[in-house]
């Protein structure tokens, strides 16, 4: 049986390859050019971004790329001064992980408790919110677990939701 | 090219689409001079891509952003984008300056078209009352013109251009020529509803924005379709839903074979005739190759956007007129004003949780100014007016909880929220101005502007009323909550910047006497008959109301005015 470990690590090393980077057209895929994250930042990316949104019956934040996504956003729109804070956010969340044991979902749901019941932990939640804005934009996050209308064609003011069903995209 | 124009107008944007479509419609040679290039709709609109094919989340490399847009980045933020960054000025490449303490946010788009790509298209007449309030309260110079003179260049511009709005029967925003509205939601009906009820002389309505909803014979001949309800309009709108001078009027110019659109001219200065007393030509210089050329033609419009026609006016120095061109009043380039805000509130309904909405709607409410009209009681002279909306924010990151739960809890939408923010009437007053810089130039040798604008006591008071008034308005509605200005006050310093609402105007006014201003009732010189100016230099004051339709109405009717006076050989 594979471990989550195992599975982390194959993602890790697939990044920059095609499956990772399959939603984002703008990721560059193929491309072979040094990443922005390091290989234990990324190693954090992708462990945060696997366990906020694991595939369930959608795809998930690894199936939509979203590490990669998160790199090369980095590398390519952020200033000096933002990559160092997203690099110190990486490093709070690495200590306060390991301050609750690690890095494991446990783990995870800790500190997210944590963040939420005393406004607390922005480095974490800041780095999660990114996530999340990643993978609701990316193709899989907008049309499978959620859903977008390029063009809507019509004004429907008020319909019962159900109606509607879930959250639009955009 | 032929160079025999009978008409020039300087700028394509929001009112020189206008002048050159109502000139080339009445048989005038017409030229129109752009400083900037010509957009492409294939090239330059981003409309169709989705959100994943938008680079970096549409985010502009922080660098660059810092570089080149830094009063944008904070102005319109919610307009300037990767994909969208093309139709905004580089602001380091196109300096101007303001005094320390007192900025200016000077917000343009140098294309064809101009900021009418860019506006977010709401679109009010003024009331009666607004022709009438310079003289009421004695600030500014009476307007010399009534609501009853412009009402059919309403009409006009409306039935061209395609207005979406209800029929909402308030005699101080007076109806129009409407396609259908946009229908409101539930809770901005009850919005409405409620606040009528507590405040019987407040009127909540549907926007009424520049969107084809039903669009007419002669929209769809000029290729426009009704709008898709995407809202990316600030990405340009491919079906031409909105109007713009791209979709709409110089494509109208076009079909006339009177038009002749240069790019890239940058106008330099006007000159003028002591002998003959009239304007006798543009100048111009090429932005790519820094050549120099003099236009000619019987009438000049100048249409250039506030700030770069009083630019071209104070640069046009000669011995008739040593302060600038058809300045023998003095006021060229003071009296600057724009709206401002820094005032409102929100909160939410969820009692309407059980519905949601489909489609992206580009407009939202609007609360029509009661202010010194039904409601007597105010500390200040004139008043606000209230954009807004409501929506159902979706997912977000910033909610507790990891893995499937999550997952499952971003698939319902948040409470409906609700919110209104004011515009501000701001009083015209001679301080407020534009000169040129004494030294400093562009790279094309245009002195650079200096602009001094800054808002006063009645603007502060008019503001902290608004603030209480919006407060209140959602305490009536009902709504859970609430987050207003209030919770902070509103002061000086938390009012917006003037040009912050792109609204700026005023700068060589309108009025009844040539001694106190610039341009008579037909927005002509006085000092110089074959020139007219009609974008929003014009106006003697600001109203409330987002004023393009009014420079729209404004221009429509001075051109024709103007091709009469072409054909009977007065001009």
């Amino acid at each position: 049986m594979t471990t989550r470990r195992q599975v982390l690590q194959g993602l890790i090393f697939s990044l920059g390859g095609a499956a990772a980077l399959s939603a984002f057209q703008n990721a560059e895929a193929g491309e072979k050019k040094a990443g922005f994250y390091s290989a234990d930042e990324l190693a954090l990316v992708t462990f945060l971004a696997d366990s906020v949104i694991p595939r369930t019956d959608t795809p998930g934040a690894i199936d939509a790329g979203v590490p990669a996504y998160m790199d090369h956003l980095h590398l390519t729109w952020a200033s000096a001064k933002t990559q160092a804070e997203h690099r110190g956010q990486l490093a709070g969340i690495k200590a306060k992980l390991d301050g609750f044991g690690g890095r494991n979902v446990n783990a995870l749901k800790q500190l997210d408790t944590a963040a939420f019941a005393g406004n607390d932990h922005w480095d974490y939640r800041s780095v999660k919110s990114l996530i999340a804005t990643v993978y609701y934009l990316s193709e899989p996050g907008a049309t499978e677990e959620l859903h977008y209308e390029l063009v809507p064609g019509r004004w429907i003011a008020s319909a019962p939701i159900g109606e509607i069903g879930r959250t639009w995209a955009q | 090219m032929n160079d025999e124009f009978d008409a020039i107008v300087i700028g394509s944007g929001m009112s020189g689409g206008w002048a050159a479509k109502e000139l080339c419609e009445k048989g005038l040679k017409v030229l129109v001079l752009e400083r900037g290039r010509e957009l492409s709709v294939e090239k330059d609109y981003s409309d169709m891509l989705s959100p994943w094919e938008l680079p970096n989340l549409d985010r502009i490399n922080e660098e660059e952003l810092k570089t080149h847009y830094p009063v944008a980045a904070e102005s319109v933020g919610y307009a300037l984008h990767e994909t969208t960054k093309q139709f905004w000025v580089k602001e380091d490449e196109q300096p101007y300056e303001t005094p320390e303490g007192a900025p200016f946010e000077w917000l343009r788009g140098y294309h064809s078209g101009g900021k009418s790509l860019m506006w977010s298209r709401q679109s009010y007449r003024f009331g009666p009352q607004d022709f009438e309030s310079n003289k009421k309260d004695g600030h500014g110079v009476d307007w010399p013109i009534r609501y009853d003179d412009l009402a059919p260049w309403y009409d006009h511009v409306e039935r061209f251009a395609g207005i979406s709005g209800n029929r909402d029967g308030i005699p101080s925003l007076p109806d129009g020529q409407f396609q259908p509205a946009f229908e409101l939601t539930q809770p901005e009906k009850a919005f409405a509803e409620r606040v009528n009820k507590a405040f019987p002389s407040r009127h909540v309505i549907a926007a009424r924005v520049a969107h084809l909803t039903q669009p007419t014979q002669e929209q769809m001949d000029l290729g426009r379709g009704p709008c898709q309800v995407r809202n990316h309009c600030h990405r340009g709108c491919s079906f031409g839903a909105y109007f713009s001078s791209v979709s709409a009027t110089l494509p109208a110019a076009r079909r006339t074979e009177n038009l002749t659109l240069i790019s890239y001219a940058i106008v330099q200065a006007i000159d003028y005739d002591p002998v003959s007393k009239r304007a006798t030509g543009v100048r111009v210089m090429d932005a790519n190759t820094r050549e120099t050329k003099t236009y000619t033609a019987r009438i000049i419009f100048l249409n250039a956007s506030t700030v770069a026609s009083t630019l071209i006016m104070l640069n046009s120095k000669s011995e008739a007129f040593p302060t600038g061109l058809a300045n023998s009043s003095g006021q060229l380039g003071h009296n600057l004003m724009d709206h401002f805000g820094g005032a409102g509130a929100g909160g939410e309904l969820p009692e309407f949780d059980a519905y949601y909405h489909a489609g992206r709607r580009p407009g939202g409410i609007y609360v029509a100014n009661y202010a010194n009209i039904t409601e007597h009681d105010k500390p200040f002279l004139r008043g606000y007016g209230f954009q807004g909306g409501s929506s159902r924010p979706g997912w977000t990151g910033n909610r507790p909880g990891i893995g499937e739960d999550f997952k499952q809890a971003n698939r319902t939408p948040k409470p409906w929220t609700i919110g209104i923010n004011a515009f501000g009437d701001m009083l015209p007053n001679f301080r407020n101005n534009i000169s040129l810089h004494p030294t400093k130039t562009d790279k094309w040798g245009m002195p650079v502007a200096v602009i001094d604008c800054r808002l006063g006591e009645n603007e502060l008071k008019m503001m902290q009323a608004a603030s209480k008034d919006a407060l209140a308005m959602m305490k009536a509605a009902g709504c859970t909550n609430i987050w207003s200005s209030e919770d902070r006050g509103v002061t000086m310093e938390s009012l917006t910047s003037p040009g912050n609402k792109i609204h700026e105007m005023g700068t060589a006014r309108m009025g009844r006497d040539p001694k106190t201003s610039v341009l008579n009732g037909w927005c002509q010189s006085h000092d110089v008959p074959n020139l007219f100016i009609t974008d929003g230099s014009c106006m003697p004051s600001s109203a409330v109301q987002n004023p393009s339709l009014t420079y729209m109405a404004l221009t429509a009717r001075a051109a024709n005015h103007a091709a009469e006076l072409v054909k009977a050989g007065v001009l």
